[in-house]
């Protein structure tokens, strides 16, 4: 799709708040390297691991919005470049998070390029990342129709892999929920859409309807899987509604869900709105992995509930993942989104339509 | 084929932690390490209440669910039926400790190189020397003691529980004292329903 239509210009703002969360993240892999991964036995997934699946879930997002776009379905996202710009820059967040972070040995991430076990999701997930990386810089270059379907069903193997990753666990009976698959879909979607809002300092009518529509997915099934946790009695819903937990839960629900689905219906065109909505969605969408994750792991193998504290240095390492993505979207947009975008022609219907 | 297993009879089981203990000094594991331990729990209410103990360790399963979700093939189901891992592969991942339904698996971070039970002595000539065989950033558990099985030994917790509740052997000789008690009593695993098909059973 080669029609173009100017965008919000890419602000220093967000590289500047990128490069000051970067340090951050850069002070805590020294520490992480100087006092090495300090991991709960009884909780081994936890903020590191659900940024992850946000970052990741966030580029499939764009992906998938890209390739509605280049179908035609949204018309109104103009070129498909800064997706894939958005797109790779949270691969590869997502990318050294998982590894630097979260990993107790982490060069010997790369030794699954050699060699990996088949029957494993993690597996899996590392050669579709690393394929959908490769997908997201071709987009960049060389947009087009072919491009965007590969990227969507990259992203989509992205998804439903990371969603396996916890539904095929047979420790954890909580998140053996083949739900989890179209939870993860539209935590993709709903990240990408709030991006793409927040990206591009306006609102329009297709996307704030699109991440309405994705917010009410989520409000549905949260409620439907709270609704059968109390009916069941299961002890990892008990503790997201009334546990340790449950404060986290229902901020979720009520301020990173319902609040953003009231504002973007409630928006109206006004872009400020949405972008509160949007900013909303994602910490939503982000308490919503970690609940998830917590309370999956709760109950221990002697039927106790296990206590959780997150470290500071967990903190320092998800601002890291942000940082990282926000410096290297700002860089890819200016030194190849920006050019690129300036010698394509500008398609009038389009440019009209947003007008 | 050799199929190494173990029974555990919880009636002679007095649940003294002498195998806990015993595991812990073989395998050199620092404070709030454990590769087996005993579960003690409650069932019933007063005046019927009566103490309950379960020595638990890893299972050794069949269709062990960390061999599979292990991305770069460091947890293996050995010939022998022991599932162990190769710490140099291992990437520290902790699927493993997720996917494992009975919590046996603990991970290694720099304290467990660094905290010894004495921190105001620093670390005894013992630690020094056992802790150097755990690697910081991998993920470790029971392997039954292979290196003893290998002498032709029983693994530490066999050899040292004082009421002679645990019994090891080879699972597939029918003269072996662990066949020999599942023939004779009704055993029971940890979580059939996980469907790991466990290599330890309980009478």
């Amino acid at each position: 799709m080669s029609h173009s239509v100017p965008a919000a210009k890419p602000r220093p703002i967000a590289l500047i708040v990128g490069a000051v969360l970067l340090a951050i993240g850069a002070g805590a892999v020294a520490f992480q390297l100087a006092e090495g991964l300090v991991v709960s036995n009884i909780y081994p997934f936890g903020l590191y691991l659900a940024a992850f699946f946000c970052f990741a879930g966030g580029a499939c997002g764009l992906l998938l919005i890209a390739a509605a776009a280049e179908l035609g379905l949204f018309a109104d996202f103009g070129t498909t470049r800064p997706l894939y710009a958005g797109a790779l820059s949270l691969l590869v967040a997502a990318g050294c998070t998982i590894t630097f972070f979260d990993c107790g040995q982490p060069l010997r991430v790369f030794s699954m390029i050699a060699g990996t076990n088949p029957t494993s999701m993690v597996s899996w997930d590392f050669y579709f990342l690393v394929a959908t990386t490769v997908i997201a810089v071709i987009g960049l270059f060389k947009p087009g129709k072919a491009t965007a379907v590969i990227g969507s069903l990259c992203a989509l193997g992205i998804v439903v892999i990371e969603a396996m990753i916890l539904i095929v666990t047979s420790g954890v009976p909580h998140w053996n929920n083949p739900m989890i698959v179209l939870m993860f879909l539209v935590d993709a979607l709903t990240i990408g859409l709030s991006l793409v809002l927040l990206a591009r300092g306006r609102s329009s009518r297709g996307s704030a309807v699109a991440l309405g529509s994705m917010l009410a997915l989520t409000l549905i099934m949260l409620l439907s899987d709270t609704a059968s946790g109390l009916y069941t009695g299961d002890f990892s819903m008990t503790t997201l509604i009334t546990g340790p937990f449950a404060p986290a839960f229902w901020i979720m629900l009520a301020a990173g869900v319902t609040a953003p689905l009231v504002l973007v219906v409630a928006s109206g065109g006004n872009g400020r709105l949405a972008q509160i909505a949007a900013a909303l969605a994602i910490a939503g969408v982000f308490l919503d992995k970690l609940t998830l994750l917590l309370a999956g792991q709760a109950l221990t193998a002697t039927g106790e509930l296990a206590p959780y504290a997150i470290a500071p240095v967990e903190f320092a390492g998800v601002a890291g993942g942000v940082g990282l993505a926000l410096v290297l979207f700002s860089i890819i947009n200016r030194a190849i989104t920006e050019p690129r975008r300036a010698e394509e022609p500008v398609d009038e219907s389009i440019a009209v339509s947003q007008a | 084929m050799t199929r190494y297993g173990m029974v555990i009879d919880l009636k002679r089981c007095v649940g003294c932690n002498a195998c806990t203990v015993a595991c812990k000094f073989s395998n050199g594991l620092g404070p709030e390490m454990f590769y087996s331990h005993v579960r003690m729990g409650e069932k019933g209410e007063y005046p019927n209440a009566r103490l309950t103990v379960e020595p638990t360790l890893c299972n050794h399963c069949d269709n062990a669910a960390c061999v599979d979700v292990c991305p770069v093939g460091a947890t293996v189901k050995r010939d022998d039926g022991i599932v162990s891992i190769d710490e140099s592969k291992c990437l520290g991942c902790r699927y493993c400790m997720i996917a494992c339904p009975y919590d046996v698996r603990i991970f290694i971070d720099k304290s467990s190189a660094t905290d010894g039970y004495y921190p105001e002595m620093g670390l005894t000539d013992f630690e020094q020397g056992a802790y150097r065989r755990h690697q910081a950033g991998t993920v470790e558990k029971c392997d039954f003691c292979s290196a003893r099985v290998a002498q032709g030994k029983d693994p530490a917790c066999v050899h040292t529980c004082p009421a002679k509740a645990r019994f090891f052997g080879d699972l597939d000789d029918p003269q072996s004292d662990v066949a020999q008690l599942l023939l004779a009593n009704n055993a029971w695993v940890q979580q059939p329903e996980a469907g790991t098909k466990p290599n330890v059973y309980y009478l």
